[in-house]
């Protein structure tokens, strides 16, 4: 395996994330599972924008509370509650807030089955707008997946949400009690999915 | 962005502009850019802000609509024609208002007026029901008047009310550009009506009975054997449509649309720009160790999100910066970055900011906020309504000592640039295309020296061999004798200097080559209140008329012009400007503008200026008046910038109602950064 040094992050990402035609995702992809992640000096995350096939390596960028801000060097950012997407930024139509608690309550196995979700965007017109989802966390069930190429397991649940006309579906997996190392989480209609994978062994 | 992405991104809006056509039929738009069939109108409105071009010919006529939903209920449309019996060309507005939404079982109702300040070629009225059977069939039905009243027309029924409906008199001659309002709904009036199928998603089939006798035309330049219109109407994307008639029983006709809503941005919602950098936790997150000093790292952090540091000073728990945002089209967007770069440098021992932005050197308005509720409100559910609750704006008439390394500053480009010119008869479109030198310099904060060069590589204004027949002083009409004497022309070259001199009073004062034909000095002062959606300003101006060439030469016509201004921020994006003064050309009266502004920049306003100047003196469409499109660049692209491209469209540019054109009204320069703005924008904070 290929070690995995802060300069092949840099590089993948820029060429990845920035939008460089020379690596396809699927390429980008197959690089990542053949890196050593325990080599890493800081924490990673590997994030692919499902509709777009932009797949990048993000460093963590800043905490806040229990919500962490992941960035890659050219401007492309999550944030992520415990695991739970809170904002995007940097990927055009995005995500300016997004309320994780009760999502967080539910994947802890403590809080209620079924919720409201709310979501605030950014318009075209720079209005915020608001909509609310009414969600039902469904869940646990062990799985084997595979996060930045390797094999594991974890517990799977899964968020379906609606809200009018709009359906949408987030998946996470966890790890002992709460902690998401893989999801598949709802940016907008548009934006599709972003799965973001822990990888094995990478500093947390 | 990436192919894929923009691939991605395409067959999603694709798919999403279907669903959108399976819930309602779409407003058809007719050869005149307005809500219709084919020739005729209907009764419905696009949706609120759309704005088109339209282009459509057939035989006889080619036309080219720029329109707009100004209203929910009234839209308007300005129109640039070729006509063939004259073989000239033709300009004209329209106004459509919807009266009465479609109910269950009443109509959809609307009136419309062609042509209003035009020649009159298209004068006519109507009055048109539209209403929908099923998802898929729609109908309309109309009683037109004027160029709608002309086939099979009948006695007004409007002569019920008074006898003087009967006749429509004859236009009033002058230089066009008139409302004709004596002839609006009067003398015969005549039925028009049509049906609509949506056949699927996409594409529609219209067929009109037109009451339209095309009477000029007709037998001249096409023989008109029907009043039936048959049309196609297919959708390729959610901007473009195009459509194919068959035109009155011996024409086919061709129509191509783009429509867009300054409203929506589908691509890239709220822009691409760079992820923020996140707010540094006190006691979560230390602050990084380093001997670089506190104002290199923070010039440094701010130019990296395209905002300058003018000033710094750290006292007790509270930091003061003065900064000058050069890069987001909404300024709180930079105080929110310039905050979280803050929260970044700053010793955990401050808690409190103070933001002062800046413009031209000016302070305009500080932000006070506190570090603790950045660090609380960041992902905070309502954490954009909670930050404006808890921000404290006010008026800055005081700037911060600069940093020893702000001033002088130095900045230069070199940039192509495309000069076009519109609606001279011999050629619709002129442009020029060349190079452009500029530079600035800023010695002191509110002095800047600028200056701007162009040198034309190739073009086509210098072709127009019309010559001024203007019995005004001719400020504007002898624009052609600039445009071809001025091969390489200094089309700027000043000193301004921007100040205080009160709370909320800003002031200006420019000398120099103002403009490309004007020379001369410039002052002005504006008055924007806080918190209040209106502001005052005056403006005084002496300048001397420019030779030809542009170079440093001067004519003999020197003119003091200048105007009271007052403005008006109106509810749902609407503004108004009233200007009272005197013109360049020494003719005394007012402008009032209407715009519509969006909050991402977007702007389609019109403007008319009446002074006392006669009709018969001004010439050709007897006073001032036009269209003006502001299309901020970062909705294009979606990358973050101020620059906005701004299309001035003029039917005619005459010597009456001429304003200096002088760069850094103040207006413009200030409102942005002032706390209504601010207020509007804030949603941006965050980004």
């Amino acid at each position: 395996m290929k070690p995995v040094t802060k300069a092949l992050c840099a590089a993948a990402m820029v060429l990845a994330v920035a939008g460089c035609q020379q690596l396809d995702p699927a390429v980008m992809r197959a690089q990542i599972a053949l890196s050593d992640f325990t080599l890493a000096e800081e924490p990673l995350l590997v994030v692919d924008f499902v509709s777009s096939g932009v797949v990048g390596i993000m460093a963590k960028a800043g905490v806040n509370g229990s919500v962490e801000t992941w960035q890659s060097p050219d401007g492309v950012g999550i944030s992520l509650d415990r695991g739970v997407l809170v904002r995007t930024a940097g990927a055009g139509r995005g995500i300016l807030v997004a309320d994780a608690t009760a999502t967080k309550s539910a994947l802890s196995g403590q809080g209620a089955r079924d919720y409201q979700k709310l979501y605030k965007t950014l318009t075209g017109d720079n209005q915020i707008a608001e909509q609310v989802f009414s969600c039902r966390m469904s869940g646990p069930v062990t799985e084997q997946i595979t996060r930045a190429g390797r094999a594991d397991t974890a517990s799977h649940w899964q968020e379906a949400c609606s809200s009018g006309s709009t359906a949408m579906v987030n998946d996470y997996w966890t790890q002992s009690g709460a902690d998401v190392v893989k999801s598949r989480q709802w940016i907008d209609s548009v934006a599709g999915h972003v799965v973001t994978e822990v990888p094995i062994g990478a500093p947390r | 962005m990436p192919l894929t992405r923009l691939k991605a991104t395409s067959v999603l809006l694709a798919l999403c502009a279907t669903t959108a056509h399976a819930e309602t039929m779409a407003t058809g738009r007719n050869a005149y850019g307005m809500p219709g069939l084919i020739d005729m109108p209907s009764a419905l409105s696009f949706p609120d802000a759309a704005l088109s071009v339209a282009h459509s010919r057939f035989q006889v006529e080619s036309r080219t609509a720029l329109t707009f939903q100004i209203t929910p209920r009234l839209a308007g449309s300005f129109r640039y024609s070729f006509v063939s019996p004259r073989f000239s060309y033709d300009r004209s507005f329209s106004l459509h208002y919807r009266l009465l939404d479609e109910g269950k079982y009443v109509p959809a109702i609307a009136v419309g007026l062609n042509d209003i300040v035009g020649t009159s070629l298209y004068s006519g009225e109507y009055l048109v029901a539209t209403k929908s059977i099923g998802p898929s069939l729609r109908f309309s039905a109309g009683l037109g008047w004027g160029r709608l009243g002309s086939l099979n027309g009948f006695t007004n029924p409007l002569g019920a009310i008074d006898k003087r409906f009967e006749t429509r008199p004859a236009r009033a001659a002058g230089q066009g550009g008139e409302f004709e309002y004596q002839q609006w709904f009067r003398g015969n009036a005549a039925l028009f009506g049509g049906v609509e199928w949506q056949v699927n998603d996409r594409m529609r089939l219209v067929a009109e009975y037109s009451s339209d006798a095309y009477s000029q035309q007709d037998g001249v330049n096409f023989n008109r054997e029907s009043p039936i219109n048959f049309g196609l109407s297919y959708a390729l994307s959610p901007q473009w449509t195009v459509d194919a008639r068959y035109m009155y029983g011996s024409e086919l006709g061709l129509q191509a649309t783009f429509a867009m809503n300054p409203k929506d941005r589908p691509k890239f919602g709220a822009g691409l720009d760079p992820a923020p950098p996140p707010v540094r936790v006190r006691g979560q997150q230390a602050l990084a160790q380093t001997d670089e000093p506190l104002e290199s790292r923070l010039k440094r952090d701010l130019v990296a999100q395209g905002i300058v540091l003018n000033g710094l000073s750290v006292q007790g728990n509270t930091a003061t910066v003065e900064v000058t945002n050069n890069r987001y089209s909404l300024n709180a967007q930079a105080v929110g970055r310039t905050a979280r770069v803050l929260t970044r440098q700053m010793p955990d021992s401050v808690d409190r900011f103070i933001i002062i932005l800046a413009r031209t050197g000016m302070p305009i308005t500080s932000v006070m906020l506190s570090r603790g509720d950045l660090e609380e409100l960041e992902f905070d559910r309502d954490g954009s309504e909670f930050s404006i609750a808890r921000a404290t704006l006010r008026d800055a008439t005081q700037s911060i000592s600069p940093l020893a390394s702000r001033y002088p500053r130095w900045g230069g480009a070199v940039e192509p640039y495309l000069r076009p010119s519109y609606f001279d008869p011999d050629a619709p479109v002129r442009a020029d295309v060349g190079v452009a030198l500029g530079g600035v310099v800023e010695p002191l904060p509110g002095l800047r020296f600028s200056g701007r060069v162009e040198r034309r590589i190739f073009g086509t204004l210098s072709d127009s061999t019309r010559t001024s027949n203007s019995v005004l002083p001719r400020v504007r009409t002898d624009s052609s004798l600039y445009d071809r004497e001025g091969e390489t022309a200094l089309i700027e070259m000043t000193g301004a200097y921007f100040f205080r001199p009160a709370p909320q009073v800003f002031g200006r004062v420019t000398a120099g080559y103002l403009e490309r034909m004007f020379a001369g000095i410039s002052t002005e002062v504006l008055w924007k209140p806080d918190g209040k959606r209106y502001a005052l300003g005056a403006e005084v101006n002496y300048v001397q008329q420019r030779d030809y060439d542009q170079g440093f030469g001067l004519r003999d016509y020197s003119i003091v012009t200048g105007h009271v201004s007052g403005y008006y921020e109106l509810p749902k994006d609407y503004h108004i400007q009233l200007d009272v003064g005197r013109y360049l050309a020494g003719d005394y009266g007012a402008t009032l503008s209407v715009d519509r502004e969006f909050e991402n920049g977007w702007r389609v306003g019109a403007f008319a200026t009446l002074t006392d100047v006669p009709f018969n003196d001004f010439g050709e469409g007897s006073f001032d008046k036009g269209i003006t499109l502001a299309i901020p660049l970062d909705f294009v692209t979606g990358r973050p910038t101020q620059r906005k491209s701004y299309i001035p469209l003029r039917p005619i540019q005459r010597d009456g109602g001429a304003k200096l054109s002088v760069s850094g009204r103040l207006y413009e320069e200030v409102r942005g950064a002032k706390n209504t703005d601010l207020l509007d924008g804030w949603g941006r904070f965050w980004q």
